[in-house]
């Protein structure tokens, strides 16, 4: 099992061990970033099990590739990277398929104190954004949940998906005004 | 700034992505005007909702745990290519001097040399020459019976080796009764040199020697009648090469032959010859064939290297054949009957479980429109459900998930049972199938093979084909598999829960939708080219030919009544050429054929071999006749030729190869020769890692890693042979006629 040393130590040691053949090590990167690997896929395509297996891939991916792996990039946009090109793929060969109307296990923030009709109201609120996102078109939900995911800078946006930055920019201005429509229909 | 300008803004003004300036100039505006402003509320509202809405979710318990598992299994998967250098110690640079290190009378073993072949097969020049060898034999009686290895250099860039194939050794003092005949039959490794040429498959050298065509599904007529191992009994006497011949037809729809190697494998069980179909290994890979649209099937047939050196070489004739892809949108009604296993063997494994998932899935996938009937049997049959609508899917998953082992197995009975109530209300338009589910091994009734043969064969005549699904390591693979051919139906084999679904996933795309029927596929060699091998076919007797040909009357017959096709069969005058019939052919599937042959010495271009297809295409409902030339040029250059080779035709000979090598390797082990069956299985390895690394190829990479997983095992026995003389002997036995007893 890994030392608890390693499992605060930063991405490229822990690599650089990945890559000595020890592959245990790897368990610690995958604890750091199942989290954001799993909502992201899970965002991008709205069902849990295969979102399970697609970030459960991308590790895979992610593993096989280490050696190509350029440490002047940050691990996690990476890992992004193939997610994302994991995703897509899943995507062209699955239909569209609808979001399930309870979404499972995600309502961590109701507020405490907050009445049952308020709380209420804000999960049907949030389930309606939750669609209005998961209707974006590919190219354009893929910006939107990076960048609101982890508050990703543009320009890391735009390594993650090999887009020069001004795409990224209008892309998400695009996808925000989508959402704005979107969202005004449904209030009205 | 103006407002349209501004508006631009927004969005990156609120991710704090603007420069300063662009960022001080557009607050300006926005002071100024109440329109953006207003816009920029909206805007700011839609961000804290999605911000709000995208946070990140907890994991699904066990993630960690799970992937760590499958990133084991593929640095596995990777390793066993690593594992080939750690065998293959010697590394040798250009200036390759072979005589000087082959040192005389020494104790060290020289071992397969494949990877000059392999690296100029690949269409490339010779950048890495390795040669492998092996230090590390312990067996002493292994080392003295190998000569030592030859090697040419001929002209620089194309190296040719030959390499000494081991004299068959004495058989262990622990092998009570091993029969010497049998190693001096050609079936055996005879101590004839086999040269390796660029191709890196063996080529024989005199008549007889070498890897002889490796025999496809047993016919009826050679099959041995029940399962009584009797050591003495010879094989069965090769068939000579016959241009002029019916062949085994090697379609069959489903994955089951290979997915039952791989299973087996990961059980750690010696796999038995008859176990692997040769077409199974190219079967599993993406075929790149044209897919036709206005006809059922696309013929195409070429030759593994374009070009061939004037005086003459051996290459590969491949033909594809590939079916029309359609949804099965409109699939007609099904009347299934299925046989459930519910003996005492059904325990063991998880067989049960992996079953009744499978039955479940089946039901889950009829409609009201489809019927079904469920028989369970074990020491007694039981018809559990008589054939009726699929309208009370609750019924039948209720007796499904309440079945529980029972004793015996009376596979017969079932069958039997199975067919009658299929029989009670035939589809006319629809499909009539039994599908059994079994890990075939029957202990009560009938246990005959053949007889079983002749049961599927006579319901097919009733319109009722068969399909089994076998389950578990230890199970009778000829019953399952000779049921589902004599049935004109898949087989399958359920590897694990995952595979459950594939299976009738697979079987409902296939089995509604034959496209093509009565395929007689003629391969009319030109004068002068020679017939070398058949991979996983050979010549059928004056019997099976008389079968098959009257199979394919009948189908010729049926398709008219059914279709209104004109019958173009009932006589049918004799052809030269090599025929295969095949039965019927499923839409979206694809197959391949290949043969080895020699092109003679030439000049210019010569005619290699006409390929002519006939079949009763059912989509468009006509009879369709193809035809396909193939010819190669010369040249005077080797490495043009090697050049000239075609990637996706070498990929599928290299997975009949990994076939043969498993074929080889049990040949091996049937003579208690170990340490042979390890080299055979390490030299595919290197030609197998090196392609797969050169192409970057998942399938290859994929044959590699079962063969490095298959040699763990094979190396395992041998001290379990040290330790248990008998088992020696019991090995033998089982190999040759049941070939799964040798479980962990």
């Amino acid at each position: 099992m890994p030392s608890q040393s390693l499992s605060l130590s930063p991405d490229e040691p822990i690599i650089a061990r990945c890559l000595a053949g020890e592959a245990e090590a790897f368990s610690v990167l995958v604890d750091r970033y199942r989290g954001p690997i799993y909502s992201f896929a899970y965002r991008m395509i709205g069902d849990a099990e295969e979102a399970n297996d697609l970030a459960q891939e991308t590790f895979v991916r992610a593993y096989r590739a280490l050696k190509r792996f350029s440490t002047d990039r940050k691990f996690l946009p990476w890992l992004f990277t193939i997610a994302a090109n994991l995703c897509k793929s899943w995507l062209r060969r699955a239909p569209h398929q609808p979001l399930p109307l309870e979404e499972i296990a995600d309502c961590p923030e109701a507020a405490e104190g907050s009445s049952p009709e308020h709380e209420a109201a804000s999960r049907l609120y949030r389930q309606q954004v939750r669609q209005a996102i998961h209707s974006l078109p590919t190219r354009y939900r893929v910006i939107i949940i990076l960048r609101h995911l982890r508050d990703m800078s543009y320009e890391e946006i735009s390594e993650t998906l090999q887009l020069p930055v001004s795409t990224v920019e209008h892309r998400l201005r695009t996808a925000r005004e989508m959402l704005r429509e979107a969202l005004e229909e449904e209030v009205s | 700034m103006n407002c349209a300008n501004c508006i631009r803004y927004l969005s990156p003004y609120l991710d704090g992505e603007l420069d300063r300036e662009t960022r001080e100039r557009a607050e300006d505006h926005l002071r100024s005007c109440q329109s953006c402003q207003r816009e920029l509320e909206k805007l700011a509202r839609v961000v804290a909702q999605v911000d709000e809405t995208v946070v990140e979710l907890p994991t699904p318990a066990g993630f960690t745990q799970a992937t760590m598992a499958k990133v084991s299994a593929a640095a596995q998967a990777r390793g066993w290519r690593q594992q080939l250098r750690e065998v293959f110690v010697v590394k040798l640079g250009e200036s390759l001097k072979p005589r000087n290190w082959v040192p005389a009378g020494s104790t060290v073993i020289l071992v397969a040399l494949v990877v000059v072949g392999t690296l100029t097969v690949l269409g490339r020049k010779v950048r890495n020459t390795f040669v492998s060898v092996n230090t590390n034999m312990t067996s002493t009686e292994a080392e003295s019976s190998l000569s030592p290895l030859e090697l040419y250099d001929e002209d620089g860039t194309t190296l040719y080796l030959e390499k000494a194939m081991p004299v068959p050794q004495k058989a262990p003092p622990w092998v009570a009764g091993a029969p010497t005949k049998r190693q001096a039959a050609p079936g055996g490794m005879s101590g004839a040199p086999v040269r390796l040429t660029p191709g890196g498959a063996p080529t024989q050298t005199s008549p007889g020697a070498g890897m002889p065509a490796v025999p496809g599904p047993a016919p009826p007529a050679l099959m041995p009648k029940t399962a009584k191992p009797s050591p003495t009994s010879a094989p069965p006497p090769p068939i000579p090469l016959d241009k002029n011949g019916y062949y085994g037809n090697t379609y069959m729809g489903g994955q089951g032959s290979r997915d039952r190697v791989e299973k087996l494998i990961a059980s750690g069980v010696v796999v038995s010859g008859k176990q692997v179909k040769l077409a199974a290994f190219p079967r599993r890979y993406g075929q790149a064939f044209r897919i036709p649209r206005r006809t059922a099937l696309n013929l195409e047939a070429t030759t593994e290297r374009t070009k061939i050196v004037s005086e003459g070489d051996s290459t590969y004739l491949q033909v594809g054949l590939q079916a029309i892809k359609r949804e099965g949108a409109r699939r007609p009604p099904l009347n299934i009957a299925l046989a459930l296993d519910v003996s005492g063997s059904m325990g063991d494994e998880n067989k049960l479980v992996y079953a009744k998932a499978a039955a479940a899935r089946l039901v889950d996938r009829l409609s009201p429109r489809d019927r079904l009937a469920l028989v369970l049997f074990e020491s007694t049959v039981k018809v559990a459900i008589p054939t009726q609508g699929v309208t009370d899917k609750q019924r039948y998953q209720g007796v499904i998930a309440a079945v529980t082992p029972g004793s015996n197995t009376d596979l017969y009975g079932g069958l039997s049972a199975a067919y009658q109530e299929a029989a009670k209300h035939l589809a006319g338009d629809g499909i009539n199938q039994v599908i059994l589910l079994s890990d075939g091994l029957p202990t009560a009734g009938v246990s005959d093979v053949v007889a079983f043969r002749k049961l599927a064969e006579k319901y097919v005549e009733k319109g009722i084909t068969t399909t089994t699904v076998g389950v578990g390591v230890d199970f009778n693979e000829e019953l399952m598999m000779g049921v589902a051919e004599e049935g004109k139906g898949n087989y399958h084999f359920l590897k694990d829960s995952s595979s459950t679904d594939r299976v009738f996933q697979q079987e409902f795309q296939e089995m509604a939708n034959a496209v093509a029927k009565a395929l007689r596929l003629r391969l009319r060699l030109a004068d002068g080219i020679e017939l070398l091998k058949v991979f996983g076919s050979q010549a059928l007797s004056a019997q099976q030919t008389a079968k098959v040909k009257a199979d394919e009357k009948r189908i010729d017959k049926k398709v008219f009544e059914d279709l209104g096709i004109v019958p173009d069969r009932q006589k049918q005058k004799e052809e030269p050429g090599i025929k295969m019939l095949i039965p019927h052919f499923y839409q979206n599937d694809s197959h391949v054929i290949m043969l080895q042959v020699r092109v003679p010495k030439g000049r210019g271009s010569r005619k290699v071999a006409d390929v002519y297809l006939k079949y009763k295409d059912l989509v468009f409902a006509k009879n369709r006749s193809e035809h396909v030339a193939v010819s190669v040029d010369y040249t005077s250059d080797k490495t043009e030729m090697v050049r000239s080779a075609q990637r996706a035709v070498v990929k599928n000979r290299l997975g009949f190869e990994t076939g043969e090598a498993l074929i080889q390797a049990a040949r091996f082990i049937e003579q208690t020769n170990l340490s042979a069956a390890v080299r055979t299985l390490d030299e595919r390895m290197v030609v197998l890692g090196v392609a797969a690394k050169e192409w970057n190829d998942r399938d290859l990479d994929r044959d590699g890693a079962l063969l490095a997983q298959y040699k763990t095992v094979v190396a395992g026995l041998d001290q379990r042979f040290a330790s248990n003389p008998e088992l020696g002997q019991y090995l033998r036995k089982s190999l040759t006629y049941s070939g799964y007893e040798l479980t962990r």
